[in-house]
């Protein structure tokens, strides 16, 4: 990472004293006073404002000391050792959530839901659904059932490990699982992944590679009629892809899709059944990525 | 023809003189029976809006209460001017069948004549068509012109005195975005929404280029300084209702809008944790570029974008209506274009005119705490009725 310059310190300490210390989280001045200002909003203590700006220069997550992150309409809690929703799984859901019909009921089911962030915003656009969330740490469980009772839309939230117990997992089907599973190879781990997120978040929703999408075709792909899951990267959307394409009776059911993000880089890996569905998600999911198998 | 004459005259006489001048020569207006059909209309409304309240159906409703109240208006104006006319009538008559009472009605004519001129303007005012935003909450935007910091300096000034106006109203405001100058006096933007229905009518006639005159801060050798800040006024087209503008945003084709996200180099998604949420909203038909970063989400800044770009659309559609309008009718009418410097603050002298209606206040420190902003507001209210009014007559006469 490049260092920041002297000149820009000290330039920095001449309009705010505190904004040197946002520095090395936000590289620029623009957004050190932009985040100083949300910091303002929240916290009226001066010398709390003080306290949260050190802990910002020690990389401390900002979502933690204002305790939220705003994730489309909603506002989700969050807490630490629990994953913080990102804005490119706010992106997707949003966009996912669009497209999802108003008027049916049908159920959702979301697996490694961290603060419940992707459940809640489906089922605040589609209420009639009825949406499943699970996650198997006892941390993202209380805080979903938190944000759950307090942004009062009403979840059923399951602990259960779904690597290791999925079959114990009740109902049996649903019509769609949502997934945003933990996907830093532990090789890149240490390079790849920014200081804040290596050191403040929790290991367990960030490390893992091929084994949620290789449990992700061997026990949920029979059990849904359509699946949408975020990637780290490209190998992983093709680790799916290959896996459907390489079987005879999956690669005749299943379509395959992927979307990228607004930055262009690779996001989701979604399919869906090709006809025998309760809903028509070929239409549902039109242009929402591209098709690749 | 003869308003030929009375738009010759006007080049030569303030316009006060000439409304005197031409009721003390020509035999007095009368208002066209078209307009006074009109009016009778409103009055029939009324009627039936009384009933219905009178009755004490449904609830307490406040869109009817101000229809009420605006009826209410038109109606006094009207009954007044058809009383005063028939005055003006009745004088006449006893001028032909009674030739010695003769001096004496001439005097009264001439006394109630101005009385009448006046309530004919204000009835044909309150009967123009509303502006089709008026009912609508508003967005400014401000920004510094030539001047350097001082420009900057203004800018904050300005944004201060339309805060502390919608203070003095109980308006409920709220702040888009601002991006304070780097050294830390003035602004460089400012983004600000009035959320009471109705304020873009009055805060309309805001658009425009305001100059300032005076001794800036930065002044070292105290010689005065003309800056100039640029103000636009928007009507907000919609609520901040999620659900709205994402249906908004769906009507644009993807090859019209182009949204750009912060670009940061890496992997994203979980690898990063980022709390830069600017957008950059760009609109290739009209080439209006919004960039918004006040939002600690994403999704937010973008709702909020989109705002701006509706209202900015709904804006340039609207001149365009009121240039086609103007041309149809051929009629060199000074505008209330906002390339045009619109107002002068003159501290020295403790002095701001509206260089549109000529309206001259010398008070400073009241329009910055914005006590009597309204007073210049409801002079170019006025002055701007008295131009549609002569606008719809010549349409209702030409029509006729």
């Amino acid at each position: 990472m490049v260092r920041i310059k002297p000149s820009v310190l000290k330039k920095a300490c001449q309009i705010n004293p505190l904004l040197p210390l946002l520095l090395p989280e936000c590289r620029t001045i623009e957004a050190a006073q932009q985040e100083l200002r949300w910091i303002q909003n929240e916290v009226s203590d001066k010398k709390r404002v003080r306290q949260c700006c050190m802990l910002r220069a020690r990389h401390y997550p900002l979502q933690y000391l204002l305790g939220s992150q705003p994730f489309g309409p909603l506002d989700v809690t969050c807490q630490p050792g629990v994953l913080i929703p990102r804005w490119e799984t706010e992106e997707w859901t949003v966009s996912l959530a669009e497209k999802l019909p108003r008027d049916m009921a049908f159920d959702i089911m979301d697996l490694c839901t961290g603060t419940g962030c992707i459940p809640l915003l489906l089922k605040q656009m589609c209420p009639k659904c009825s949406v499943f969330a699970v996650d198997r740490s006892p941390l993202a469980y209380k805080l979903a059932t938190r944000n759950s009772n307090t942004l009062q839309v009403p979840l059923k939230i399951i602990k259960k490990d779904i690597l290791e117990r999925s079959s114990e997992i009740v109902p049996r089907t649903v019509d769609l699982i949502t997934c945003n599973p933990p996907y830093i190879p532990r090789t890149t781990f240490a390079r790849e992944t920014a200081r804040s997120v290596k050191l403040f978040e929790p290991k367990l929703a960030l490390l893992g590679n091929k084994e949620f999408y290789a449990n992700l075709v061997d026990c949920w792909m029979s059990r849904t009629d359509a699946f949408v899951y975020e990637v780290g990267d490209l190998s992983q959307c093709y680790y799916v892809l290959n896996r459907v394409t390489g079987d005879v009776d999956l690669s005749r059911k299943w379509r395959i899709g992927f979307r990228h993000d607004s930055c262009g880089r690779p996001r989701i890996v979604y399919g869906f059944r090709a006809s025998g569905s309760r809903l028509n998600w070929a239409s549902i999911l039109v242009k929402f990525g591209d098709m690749k198998h | 023809m003869l308003w030929k004459a009375v738009r010759a005259k006007k080049l030569h006489l303030p316009r006060i003189l000439v409304r005197l001048q031409s009721s003390s020569t020509a035999e007095f207006q009368e208002l066209h029976p078209l307009l006074l059909k009109r009016a009778e209309k409103y009055a029939e409304e009324l009627k039936a809006l009384e009933k219905w309240m009178a009755k004490g159906e449904g609830t307490f409703d406040v869109e009817r209460q101000k229809k009420f109240s605006r009826l209410c208006a038109v109606v006094d104006s009207f009954h007044r001017y058809s009383r005063e006319i028939e005055l003006l009538k009745d004088l006449q008559d006893m001028m032909k069948d009674d030739p010695s009472l003769r001096d004496e009605a001439q005097q009264e004519m001439a006394e109630i004549r101005p009385q009448l001129e006046k309530t004919s303007s204000s009835l044909l005012g309150q009967l123009l068509p509303p502006h089709p935003f008026a009912d609508r909450p508003c967005i400014l935007e401000i920004r510094p012109g030539v001047g350097g910091i001082e420009a900057m300096i203004f800018a904050q000034d300005l944004l201060g005195m339309y805060i502390n106006y919608a203070h003095n109203k109980r308006w409920k405001y709220h702040i888009i975005s601002q991006s304070a100058n780097e050294s830390g006096s003035g602004i460089v933007d400012a983004i600000l929404s009035i959320d009471e229905p109705g304020s873009y009518d009055k805060l309309r006639f805001e658009a425009g280029v305001h100059r300032v005159q005076r001794i800036p801060a930065t002044e070292t050798k105290g010689r005065t300084h003309t800056s100039t800040a640029a103000v636009v006024v928007l009507p907000q087209m919609a609520e901040d209702n999620e659900k709205e503008a994402e249906s908004y945003e769906r009507t644009f084709k993807p090859d019209e809008i182009r949204i750009d996200v912060m670009r940061a180099r890496g992997k994203g998604g979980q690898h990063v944790n980022t709390t830069d949420s600017a957008v950059r909203l760009t609109h290739y038909p009209s080439g209006i570029v919004i960039n918004m970063q006040n939002e600690r989400s994403q999704h937010k800044n973008k709702a909020k974008a989109f705002a701006i770009l509706r209202a900015r659309l709904a804006e340039i559609e609207q001149k365009a209506k009121e240039e086609k309008a103007r041309a149809a009718r051929k009629g060199q009418v000074s505008t209330t274009d906002r390339s045009d410097k619109v107002r002068t603050y003159n501290f020295p002298q403790n002095r701001i005119t509206d260089h549109r209606c000529g309206f001259n206040l010398h008070d400073m420190e009241g329009i910055m705490a914005g006590e009597r902003l309204d007073d210049v507001i409801d002079a170019m209210q006025i002055y701007d009725s008295d131009t549609r009014a002569k606008e719809l007559l010549v349409e209702v006469q030409g029509t006729a």
